[in-house]
């Protein structure tokens, strides 16, 4: 198999470099490489955007913007409006995460890399994954969960644990959630409550 | 140890501090040894802990995925180590497991009688009891329920707390210090007799020399990055290793001593279940009752796993359902209405603990066919359990199979293949092995008393050095073992002290 085409962007570059593990990763690169040029790696929303004030320590801006991407279109529409306000800020939370867990930030990384720059026939999008609207990304989502290859379950099941520790862990998320505190007396009461009759 | 031109000399190190590191600090200290006891997470104090899964499981867990079947792996990386982070439940070794390892693997000095004086001490130290009514939450009555209605074994299981509040935080760090971890009891019994405790510090290979360990050669780590520091050099005549399953064959190994063969875990799955009253699952005991209609130990014949509720955590709820966007958002508006038990499968799969070429520990582990099977049948048998017990929907482990609301709908996932890639989350918190105690040195690492195979002063004293996994929840079987293989190696040194304690404690235990 030949090398992966030149990359269009530095950020590409670093994509295609951890791509180049695998057989099929490698695969993944060519269709990267290919694809680059015609789809653009244009500005992204404000939603997506690391904050200004605090230094990303694994993801990079793009795998920022893939993750948060991926949180928004996994939680509901009532967490992902959260997001999209700022109250929740799921990749920034996961960036610190990863930090921590040395043995998974190879893989965050490389899966975070396939999922924005992955196109079709690999993924079933022609753009970015953060460019996509949110049908768009759910189809990504969809093909990740249903396919009957074991690298995309496991990409996105890996991505989905990530995401939920992060996302449902945020003490911002409760008021969205039927789930008052940790500290709360009246809810140890009633859990502890026998139901009637038993 | 060396720091900064400064050496500091001991005579023994435990590497670790969770439940084979704790009481093996204790034993050593209290023989009269001079103890250095290494750990490479933080220390953080009953105080610290706030309950936001936030901010604890960052500071208190660590996590690593197998290399092959993405299988997640989860243990705690603190002062305490993974009973910091456990859900407190207590079982004696199971004497089918012990026969087990006396018949296949040669251990016949672990005899039921020999370990029972061991066990009765642990149970005592870490304050085991059993649970009671009033310890049951809804959620745990909720499986009791249902058990009873198919006529299932079940039982409370006994908890190492004192006045626990019900606040469903157990594994989050205890913040009321009711759940008696290694953190309130061997490691603060372990400084009580002298033993320096060194936070941070992880060790990075051991000193060999002419057949015997020297040391430790370890790196501080940086509290906020996690990032290692400067080095450190730790020499002492016996090594004790107890850094966890995910730490302790990866150091044999760096070290150039065989190990990592033999890895075997409790797989695990959640199954969730919604019911119209009102369960607030994310409150009470974490976990407090298990069907043990299935299990294989403890005088059942079963095929070999246990049905354990547990807490309604929104992090591990959302990540186990199936689905995402509109769907999980519809299932999480119920949280309130949610109960939800674990799998523990005692697996027959073994895996294997090798390097990467930067020395950090790969784990393989793919699950076998017949292991996937017994899986089907726990979910399968789970979910009938929750109609049984008056559930309306019960969501699967797996992707794509859309909520069960009656016998019938299992039908699909009964007859489907199954891989464990299909699983939601499939995990394991319970690992064993990778420096097996064995009587054949080609067959295990360690021999039977937790000594490294062809070196002297070397031990193994956690779950790293158990033959195969226990089928039920192991710490009270780590912690019995550590202190029977920490007696030894203190014996061992000939130090006068230990040798006068070792005969006192005996002595003891005659009368």
């Amino acid at each position: 198999m030949r090398g992966p085409a030149p990359p269009a962007s530095p950020e590409a570059a670093e994509a295609l470099a951890s791509l180049d593990r695998r057989t099929f990763l490698r695969f993944a690169g060519v269709v990267v490489g290919a694809g680059l040029l015609p789809t653009g790696c244009g500005g992204l929303p404000a939603e997506l955007t690391p904050p200004a004030d605090r230094p990303l320590a694994v993801l990079t801006p793009r795998g920022f913007a893939s993750f948060q991407a991926f949180a928004m279109r996994l939680a509901g529409p009532r967490v992902r409006a959260g997001i999209a306000a700022g109250a929740l800020d799921p990749a920034s939370a996961a960036d610190a995460w990863i930090a921590r867990q040395p043995a998974l930030g190879a893989a965050l990384g490389q899966g975070l890399a396939l999922l924005e720059w992955g196109l079709w026939p690999l993924l079933p999008k022609w753009r970015p994954f953060s460019a996509l609207d949110g049908r768009g990304q759910d189809r990504v989502l969809a093909d990740l969960a249903a396919s009957s290859w074991g690298w995309k379950r496991d990409l996105y099941r890996g991505l989905k644990s990530l995401a939920s520790v992060v996302v449902y862990g945020d003490p911002a998320v409760r008021r969205l959630l039927d789930f008052p505190a940790p500290f709360d007396a009246e809810g140890v009461r009633r859990a502890m409550a026998p139901f009637d009759g038993s | 140890m060396t720091e900064g031109g400064t050496t500091l000399r001991a005579d023994a190190i435990v590497v670790g501090t969770g439940a084979g590191g704790g009481p093996a600090a204790a034993v050593l200290a209290e023989a009269g040894l001079d103890v250095l006891v290494l750990e490479a997470g933080a220390r953080w104090e009953t105080r610290d802990f706030d309950g936001e899964p936030s901010t604890m499981l960052l500071r208190l867990m660590k996590a690593t995925t197998a290399s092959d079947s993405g299988m997640e792996l989860y243990a705690g990386a603190c002062v305490g180590g993974s009973t910091v982070v456990n859900d407190a439940l207590c079982w004696r070794p199971p004497p089918e497991v012990l026969a087990r390892w006396r018949e296949e693997h040669g251990l016949h000095s672990l005899s039921d009688a020999a370990l029972s004086r061991y066990v009765d001490a642990v149970w005592e130290q870490v304050h085991a009891t059993p649970s009671g009514r009033a310890d049951l939450s809804r959620n745990a009555r909720l499986l009791e329920r249902g058990a009873q209605r198919l006529g299932w074994a079940g039982e409370a299981m006994p908890r190492n707390v004192r006045g626990c509040a019900h606040l469903g935080l157990c594994n989050l760090g205890c913040p009321t210090g009711a759940k008696q971890s290694a953190l309130l009891t061997w490691v603060p019994r372990a400084e009580r007799a002298g033993a320096r405790v060194l936070p941070l510090v992880r060790a990075e290979r051991l000193l060999v020399e002419a057949g015997r360990v020297r040391g430790v050669e370890a790196r501080r780590i940086d509290p906020e990055t996690g990032r290692p520091l400067a080095t450190l050099r730790c020499d002492a005549p016996l090594v004790v290793l107890a850094a966890g399953v995910l730490e302790t064959p990866a150091l044999l190994l760096r070290s150039g001593i065989p190990a990592g063969h033999g890895l075997q875990f409790h797989s695990s799955v959640y199954v969730t279940a919604r019911f119209p009253d009102r369960v607030d699952g994310f409150y009470g005991p974490t976990m407090s009752y298990a069907v043990t209609e299935f299990s294989d130990v403890h005088g059942q014949r079963g095929p070999g796993f246990m049905l354990e509720n547990v807490t309604v955590a929104p992090p591990t709820t959302t990540a186990s359902l199936p689905g995402f966007g509109a769907d999980l958002e519809r299932a999480l508006a119920s949280l309130s209405h949610l109960a939800r038990t674990v799998v523990v499968l005692r697996d027959d799969t073994r895996g294997r603990v090798t390097l990467d070429r930067a020395g950090a520990a790969v784990l393989s582990y793919d699950p076998l066919p017949r292991d996937l099977e017994r899986l089907r049948l726990a979910i399968r048998e789970l979910a009938r359990l929750y109609l049984a017990a008056g559930a309306e929907e019960v969501w699967l482990p797996i992707e794509g199979v859309p909520p069960i609301r009656s016998e019938a709908d299992l039908a699909g996932f009964e007859t489907r293949a199954l891989a464990s890639r299909d699983f939601t989350l499939l995990y394991a918190v319970h690992l064993f092995g990778g420096a097996a105690m064995s009587a054949r040195p080609d067959a295990g690492a360690c021999d039977e008393t937790g000594k490294v195979w062809g070196l002297e002063g070397l031990y193994v004293s956690d779950a790293s050095c158990l033959p195969t996994n226990t089928g039920a929840n192991p710490q009270i079987t780590i912690m019995a073992n550590a202190l029977r293989i920490a007696e030894g190696s203190a014996a061992s040194t000939g130090h006068a002290g230990a040798r006068a304690a070792l005969a006192a404690s005996r002595q003891g235990e005659r009368r």
